[in-house]
């Protein structure tokens, strides 16, 4: 619930202050919000199946964040910037379908 | 990861499934509940400052866009610049004939005021001199007043007015039944008075030639006075008609 309540507080108060994101940040905040939405929907399904572990959650959002962040930077320095982008978009939106398919499945048994 | 998710069976494990969403949803007070939460408002506020910053086309594009969108603007630059170039040359073509048109209307205008005083059709002024001639016994004939003209004529006179008729290329001098003089046609009472426009210093001593056009007047028993001004009106002008049997050769 607080983690609802958090998402929505935090766009509103994105769409309202509109902050600056810092010039060196920005090539990789679009693929560390894609990260965290995969790891959220991956909490969400071990909630549903009774695993939920909060610190495995914590861990692993900070973790993808930062992985999807460090792969994209590495394909910047290798020159495969934007592919490997879309290659870690690309895996990573596979993972958030499965987890939303896991979901629905549990939630609705077909 | 699938893997570790089963299907629900039976409805009594849908049951526990559906539990465990709202256990989930309920707020707990947690440590952890609230670093998700943190979290999951941080990412709400990436994802606000993303949407906000895709806005602004340019910043998020890549190197290749940005390539492809440089090279676009290089081209349509220049596209513009040729269609620029050919503008300029049809503006200069433009002008160049607007000035020739110009010019050339000038020259027509010159020549048409050229042709008005030849013709007689435009009054005109200028340097020249009056020539005036006393006749008290009426004996200055029609021929001595057009050898007077044709003197002045010789020396460059270049519009001529006796009387108030203006003497152009087809003027006659005659004498009429009562013996007055006529110039073409219209009765000229003496004295005569000849406005003529050229250069003095030519035309009055070329009617003092001895045996010229001033001794003819006295041998008709008249006296010819001539004066140099500096500006003679002719104001007289004859109206021309329409040659009716001849036609310019091309």
């Amino acid at each position: 619930m607080i983690a609802i309540l958090g998402l929505v507080v935090g766009i509103v108060l994105g769409v309202v202050v509109q902050p600056d994101v810092p010039a060196g940040l920005q090539p990789y905040l679009p693929i560390a919000v894609v990260a965290a939405l995969d790891t959220l929907a991956g909490g969400l399904r071990a909630s549903l199946d009774g695993a939920f572990d909060s610190h495995v959650f914590i861990t692993s959002f900070l973790f993808n964040v930062l992985i999807a962040s460090f792969l994209v930077f590495l394909g910047d320095q290798l020159g495969v910037g934007s592919q490997l982008s879309t290659a870690v978009i690309v895996v990573l939106g596979i993972r958030i379908f499965s987890n939303a398919a896991a979901i629905r499945r549990l939630l609705f048994r077909s | 990861m699938s893997e570790g998710t089963r299907t629900p069976q039976s409805r009594d494990e849908q049951r526990i499934v559906w539990r465990r969403l709202k256990e989930t949803l309920r707020p707990q007070a947690t440590a952890s509940q609230v670093i998700v939460g943190l979290l999951c408002l941080l990412l709400g506020v990436s994802i606000a400052a993303q949407m906000g910053r895709n806005d602004e086309s340019l910043e998020g594009a890549t190197q290749q866009e940005l390539v492809r969108l440089l090279d676009e603007s290089g081209r349509h630059s220049s596209d513009l610049e040729v269609e620029n170039a050919e503008l300029e040359r049809t503006l200069e073509t433009l002008r160049s004939g607007q000035e020739g048109d110009a010019a050339a209307r000038d020259a027509a205008e010159q020549r048409l005021g050229d042709l008005e005083i030849l013709a007689g059709t435009a009054p005109a002024h200028g340097r020249g001199i009056v020539v005036s001639i006393a006749d008290p016994e009426s004996g200055v004939r029609a021929s001595t007043l057009l050898g007077v003209l044709q003197e002045l004529r010789n020396a460059g006179a270049e519009v001529v007015q006796i009387g108030d008729v203006r003497v152009v290329a087809s003027t006659s001098i005659t004498t009429g039944p009562g013996g007055e003089l006529l110039v073409d046609g219209t009765p000229v009472p003496a004295p005569y008075t000849l406005r003529a426009i050229g250069d003095p210093a030519v035309m009055e001593p070329a009617l003092r030639i001895p045996g010229g056009a001033a001794d003819s007047v006295s041998g008709d028993g008249g006296t010819l006075a001539a004066t140099a001004e500096d500006e003679v009106r002719i104001d007289a002008t004859v109206t021309l008609s329409r040659p009716e049997h001849s036609q310019v050769v091309k």
